[in-house]
């Protein structure tokens, strides 16, 4: 069978067209509020001499594609099953239905704190917090994803570098 | 494996809605909207929500529209991974679009056709254990059996719509097959995908 097969879960026809006007009708509100990819912009490239050949370094910048909803991986790695496993987001004003602004350096900062997202063996201080190692925000499959390491982390997961919030 | 996928003048509509052409956006609405309905009533485990959820995939279709990935020339693909993320974050997504959700009017009370009704109640039944199997699931995992099993794409679609490899499908299915394959027979859901690879 497939998806649209015989025993497939079916929407009316009435409420196929109910939903169709309406989506349509949202899509006049929000026409050309659409972001291009450009985002994504190669800023840097350098050649770098080094010892036996030579390498290309390059540093690009992108904008997640929702800065308020962010993942805190354990490391760096870009397969989705390890960096997705702590996602953190703020909470959504009830009234007006707006988000409010995530800083997700410091939110993952206070998991790596509290232990819940750790190097594998890590074990706490005597305090009772763990070890926050640096960290740094890059941009994968369009979320903006917090790892441990140093600045040159998503250029080696060759990865853009998330723009300033 | 043949493909699923009917791409016949695809790409072009794709190509319009990147020109914010809405007609054009309306016509892959009217393509895929069936098949999307389904696919959000299995990731949900029922048929209640899985328009909202429908709605939602739309929606982030319009707002992604630039960046659509075609997949052998269909936007399906992508409008099935989509559906599976936003279902995994349903709450999250749903407060995303609180307001366009509002001002959708609520289904106009029609006379219940007893095939439809007995169609629907029998989904509920199984739908359940099938949507509680996938989340079960690690996320891609989910993808990749969602893709595969249920929507019926071929290896080689899935693993483009995935950005994965082709031997990553296969081994990430190998890995969740026999936990799903349960669930999916007590949805009703026998899968071509059982035999070799495409």
């Amino acid at each position: 069978m497939t998806s649209t097969g015989p025993s497939a879960p079916r929407m009316s026809a009435d409420r196929t067209r109910q939903l169709r006007a309406a989506i349509m009708a949202e899509t006049r509100i929000s026409n050309g509020r659409g972001r291009r990819p450009l985002a994504v912009a190669a800023v840097a490239t350098t050649s770098v001499l080094v010892v036996g050949g030579t390498a290309a370094a390059w540093v690009a910048v992108s904008r997640p594609d929702d800065p308020n909803n962010a993942y805190c991986s354990s490391e760096a790695s870009t397969d989705r099953d390890v960096w997705a496993l702590h996602g953190v987001g703020t909470a959504v004003n009830a009234d007006t239905g707006k988000q409010d602004r995530l800083n997700a350096l410091e939110v993952c900062a206070g998991l790596w704190r509290a232990g819940v997202v750790h190097e594998p063996g890590a074990r706490p201080s005597p305090s009772g917090t763990y070890r926050v190692p640096g960290l740094v925000a890059c941009v994968v499959d369009d979320q903006l994803v917090i790892y441990p390491g140093g600045p040159g982390v998503c250029g080696q997961l060759k990865v853009p570098a998330a723009e300033p919030n | 494996m043949r493909s699923v996928i009917d791409v016949s003048a695809e790409e072009g509509l794709l190509e319009q809605v990147t020109r914010n052409d809405r007609d054009a956006f309306g016509a892959l609405y009217d393509r895929h909207v069936g098949a999307v309905f389904a696919h959000c009533a299995r990731q949900l485990g029922t048929i209640q929500d899985a328009d909202d959820l429908t709605a939602i995939v739309f929606l982030e279709a319009w707002r992604s529209r630039y960046r659509i990935r075609a997949v052998n020339g269909s936007v399906l693909p992508w409008l099935l991974v989509t559906a599976t993320n936003v279902a995994r974050n349903y709450r999250r997504s749903a407060r995303r679009y609180r307001a366009a959700l509002a001002r959708i009017p609520a289904p106009r009370a029609s006379p219940d056709h007893a095939e439809d009704v007995a169609a629907a109640a029998t989904f509920e039944q199984t739908g359940r254990a099938l949507a509680q199997a996938l989340s079960d699931l690690r996320p891609m995992d989910r993808q990749v059996v969602s893709l595969c099993l249920i929507a019926e794409l071929s290896y080689a679609e899935a693993a483009q719509a995935l950005g994965i490899s082709h031997a990553a499908v296969r081994s990430r299915l190998m890995r969740s097959r026999e936990s799903v394959k349960a669930a999916l027979l007590e949805a009703g859901i026998t899968s071509s995908q059982e035999g070799p690879p495409s």
